[in-house]
């Protein structure tokens, strides 16, 4: 589905700073005072403190580490990652100092930092699940699902009442199309959080099996609990498609784009329902605002692309299909088109190669299934393998 | 996407919308929602308060025969395939006969008490009997459907029965029985057979014959789909099996076949064929062939001549969705729908995939008018099965009439939208000349079949009762073949035509016909199979809508005949049988 290509993870996942706290006995004074407004939660009095320790006294493993936690309260995470970095120099092997790095680079949106901290925090406790479930997260942020599946499935073994890990598994599930399997863990969440982000991810779930009538539902609430919800409009949107209120789904869009004029998924579905509705230019208008947004996203691309085909400007079908297969090699029902394209332009040798491509792309697929032992009923192969869109970049 | 658009008057909101937008990962292009009332005859409705299709009950029909598909909880692939059956005037009396499959005895399944086909002769007042004993077409296994044609030129038509196992050929003895002559024809296909059909594909004058196939299967090859957690099950994606190539008969005209599947290039391309139609997409005397897959990119294969195919599926814009995505290809047929004097295609599907219309580009590609049509968002959640083009109302225009279900028949525990059981669809053709915009879908004004819901398969179309308008045989999966009677198509005129070849294959498939009565010239390429699992009326009605006589008609034999026949002073409201050179004979 559409929907479950915006990140799914809301936040839910704020780990309680577990620096050392403690003070040693021969703490000079200023320190003593930083790990007391700490431990208050008085992180802008602990920097104060913690600043004049280090600036009068060596450096101590603690005290770096404190200021970190410190920083990261306030937001600082740059300031907080330098500080967590100088006191893994003094002691490489903390796990809890891993686990806190790993987090603030997170927040800075490097995941792949993160994912390493994360694992070197496992490497010194195995045994802890939280750490296991950041390595989840940062494998999810990093479009990792299968592993953020595996990783937070043994969370969720571990703690099955932990509700993040259900969250977190439930929502790897959706980015895998399994929805069958997302929609009790993110019910199981959303049971405990109540929170507006849960009821959107539990909807897009909803969605991915074509409950749209359940979805709607949800996403009504989370509505009713955020009406700023970032998305929250796009995916009521094709809620209403689904349960066939379509002027209720062009209007929700729109209203995603009065909030939020710089919504991808609202500028492109529109884009996409008015070229499938024949409004070519009104198509362009949102499809151009959508590859503004997201320049070269290889799903606007393939709009493009087809209304070029529709149009019988072949050549420009060819530019777009060549320059979305350079990304996205493996992307079949490119290769289809780009075929036709060429079969089109009587271009007969780059057709049948094409199709070559293409057929050998298929088979692969099927000897995939076949070997997987996918099994699979017809509406899931579907939802798998039928989205308009290629794989998010 | 106004929401104010014209709808469907339908109890269940499902039904309730005709979709103008796509928003949800959905196929296709084109102008949508343009179900326009626009200039054309208005929807005919009988008089009497008389539904336009109206089922016939089997107290009054005498047709009692109830699909049973084996369902059980191994969830086998062909269970949930069946049933077909179509219209085979047997006995040559001129009245439509009605033939129609079930599911015997197979490797999963040995029903107690046994299943068997059933030939019904028809009374020629409104009832059949149950003939099947005597004609010896019992079956004798997990039967799926059947193709009815003269294959040796004796007069009297043969049949094909595809089964799960092995498919078999009987020869009409003309005596009202049948025998087995699968052995002595060598066309005992086995395996997973669907649809097939008879055309003449070297113009040689004798039925060749055509058989899908779809994938490897068998007892011990069935899979486990479904939650591996609670053991559910549901059917399995035909993808899990292995693919296979279909197969291609020649007729050696002494009553045996040569499998030509190979050398012919049909084998090189393996597929999971559900349907198939035989026509001529470039106009060039060879037919054709249009295959539906499912989860496989559908097959058009061109005939070269010299006994070559070349599959162009991909080539020529249908093998694939607009978006570039293979489908679960189910019915197929093909008509010149626009009469711009190409033969165009239509292909069902399952739900979200829409069905395509194929308009025919003139230049071996098609461009799918499906959606500018209105047809596309109609069908979003519904799966079609048996399709046929047919010209209900005898206006002279080609309207579709299709039948549904999805496969799957748990499907509805999943998608809340999607149904195992769906009702019927009619698509009324303007006649307006415009192929983007000529289809109007009219069930809502059909009749309450239009609102039955049941797990549609098989479809087949012939006018059992002679009164010129074509009624329509629905054949389930899993419940009781359904007949229905066109009330309307008799309030129009009309000639029937029943083609006989003698030079041309004995079926006269591949024929032209060309009327023209005062304003209205019309044309019918006459097509081999369409649909799914199913046989056809094969004489051809020319509606000429209220206009009362025929200026002409001209009848453009197929090769190896070259004849072109023209004849005049024609009654109107009657059937009439033409022999290729003999002319008018009755």
């Amino acid at each position: 589905m559409k929907g479950n290509r915006r990140a799914v993870i809301p936040g839910l996942l704020l780990l309680t700073a577990t620096g050392a706290f403690g003070a040693g006995p021969k703490q000079p004074s200023e320190c003593v005072v930083a790990s007391e407004a700490l431990a208050q939660k008085q992180p802008r009095l602990a920097i104060i403190e913690y600043n004049k320790c280090l600036a009068l006294h060596p450096p101590t493993f603690e005290a770096l580490s404190n200021l970190g936690i410190a920083y990261a309260q306030l937001g600082k995470f740059p300031k907080a990652i330098q500080s967590y970095v100088q006191a893994l120099s003094l002691d490489p092997d903390n796990a809890t100092v891993h686990l806190n790095l790993g987090l603030a680079y997170l927040k800075t949106g490097h995941s792949k930092k993160a994912e390493q901290e994360f694992a070197r925090s496992l490497m010194s406790n195995p045994r802890d699940p939280k750490a296991l479930e950041l390595l989840a997260y940062a494998h999810f942020q990093m479009g990792d699902f299968a592993l953020a599946a595996y990783e937070a499935g043994l969370v969720h073994q571990a703690v099955p009442q932990d509700p993040s890990a259900a969250f977190l598994l439930g929502s790897s599930y959706l980015r895998l199309g399994m929805y069958h399997r997302a929609i009790p863990l993110i019910y199981y969440s959303v049971a405990h959080s109540k929170s507006p982000d849960a009821y959107m991810v539990l909807g897009e779930a909803f969605l991915g099996v074509k409950a749209y009538r359940q979805s709607l539902a949800v996403f009504q609430k989370a509505v009713s609990l955020n009406p700023n919800l970032p998305g929250i409009y796009a995916d009521l949107a094709l809620a209403d498609d689904g349960v066939g209120k379509l002027g209720k789904a062009k209007a929700a869009l729109k209203e995603q784009l009065a909030r939020d004029p710089n919504n991808f998924e609202a500028n492109y579905l529109l884009g996409r329902t008015d070229r499938l509705n024949g409004d070519d230019a009104e198509a362009l208008k949102y499809l151009n605002k959508a590859n503004q947004l997201r320049p070269g996203d290889a799903s606007v691309a393939y709009e493009y692309a087809v209304l070029a085909m529709r149009h019988q400007d072949y050549a420009k079908a060819e530019s777009i299909l060549r320059a979305i297969l350079q990304k996205l090699p493996g992307y079949t029902d490119a290769h289809v088109l780009l075929a036709e394209v060429y079969f089109r332009m009587h271009k007969t040798r780059e057709g049948m190669r094409e199709k070559a491509i293409v057929a050998a792309l298929k088979q692969a697929q099927h000897a995939r299934i076949v070997a997987e032992g996918k099994a699979v009923m017809r509406e899931a192969s579907k939802d798998s393998n039928a989205t308009p869109h290629p794989p998010d970049q | 996407m106004p929401d104010n658009k014209p709808r469907r008057v339908r109890s269940r909101s499902r039904r309730q919308f005709l979709k103008t937008i796509s928003l949800a990962g959905l196929a296709g292009y084109g102008l949508s929602g343009r179900i326009l009332h626009l200039s054309g005859s208005p929807v005919p409705q009988p008089p009497d308060g008389l539904p336009v299709f109206q089922i016939i009950p089997s107290s009054s029909s005498r047709i009692n025969f109830i699909h049973e598909s084996g369902r059980s909880h191994e969830y086998y692939l062909p269970e949930t395939l069946g049933g077909g059956g179509g219209f085979i005037d047997y006995d040559n009396d001129g009245w439509m006969d009605i033939y129609l499959v079930n599911s015997g005895k197979c490797d999963f399944y040995n029903p107690n008490p046994p299943l068997r086909n059933a030939l019904y002769h028809n009374n020629r007042d409104g009832t059949f009997t149950d003939v099947t004993e005597r004609a010896g077409l019992a079956g004798d296994g997990y039967g799926m459907g059947v193709a009815v044609g003269d294959y040796d030129g004796d007069g009297w038509p043969d049949l094909y029965l595809t089964q799960y196992g092995r498919c078999h050929l009987f020869h009409n003895n003309g005596n009202g029985t049948f025998t087995d002559v699968t052995e002595k024809a060598g066309v005992g296909v086995t395996g997973l057979a669907a649809s097939a059909l008879w055309f003449d594909y070297d113009n040689d004058g004798h039925l060749d014959l055509f058989v899908c196939q779809s994938v490897q299967f068998s007892k011990s090859l069935n899979k486990f789909c479904g939650n591996p957690q609670t053991g559910e099950r549901y059917y399995c994606i035909p993808s899990v099996y292995n693919p296979m190539p279909s197969w291609l008969f020649h007729n050696n005209g002494d009553g045996t076949f040569t499998d030509v599947s190979q050398e012919s290039g049909i084998a090189s391309a393996k597929g999971i064929s559900w349907g198939v139609v035989a026509t001529d997409i470039n106009n060039d005397g060879l037919m054709d062939l249009f295959v539906s897959n499912d989860t496989v990119a559908n097959f058009l294969f061109l005939n070269r001549g010299n006994g070559n195919f070349e599959e162009i599926g991909l080539q020529s814009g249908v093998g694939y969705s607009a978006d570039g995505r293979a489908r679960s290809g189910m019915g197929v047929d093909s008509a010149d729908y626009d009469q711009d004097g190409w033969m165009d295609l239509f292909l069902t599907d399952v739900d979200e995939e829409m069905f395509s219309l194929y308009h025919n580009n003139h230049d071996e590609t098609f461009n799918d008018e499906s959606m500018s049509n209105g047809i596309a968002m109609t069908v979003r959640f519904m799966s079609g099965w048996g399709v046929k083009f047919l010209d209900y109302d005898n206006d002279g225009n080609v309207d579709i009439f299709i039948t549904a279900g999805h496969p799957d028949n748990k499907v509805s525990q999943r998608y809340s939208e999607v149904h195992f059981k769906e009702p019927p669809l009619l698509f009324r053709n303007l006649g307006n000349g415009d192929y983007r915009h000529c289809y109007v879908d009219v069930s809502a004004q059909s009749g309450p079949v239009f609102q039955e819901d049941f797990p549609g398969r098989g479809l087949a179309i012939g006018d059992y009762n002679n009164d010129g308008g074509l009624d329509v045989l629905l054949i389930p999966n899993q419940g009781a073949a359904m007949l229905l009677r066109n009330n309307v198509g008799k309030l129009n005129h009309w000639l029937g035509v029943h083609l006989k070849g003698k030079v041309a294959n004995p079926e006269a498939i591949g024929a032209t016909v060309t009327w023209k009565a005062g304003d209205l010239q019309r044309y019918v390429y006459k097509v081999s199979g369409g649909g799914y699992l199913s046989a056809h009326d094969p004489r051809l009605v020319l509606g000429i809508g209220p206009r009362t006589k025929f200026d002409w008609i001209e009848v453009k034999w197929p090769r190896p005949s070259t004849r072109v026949d023209r004849f005049t002073n024609l009654p109107v409201d009657r059937y009439l049988t033409i022999v290729e050179g003999e002319g008018i004979k009755s």
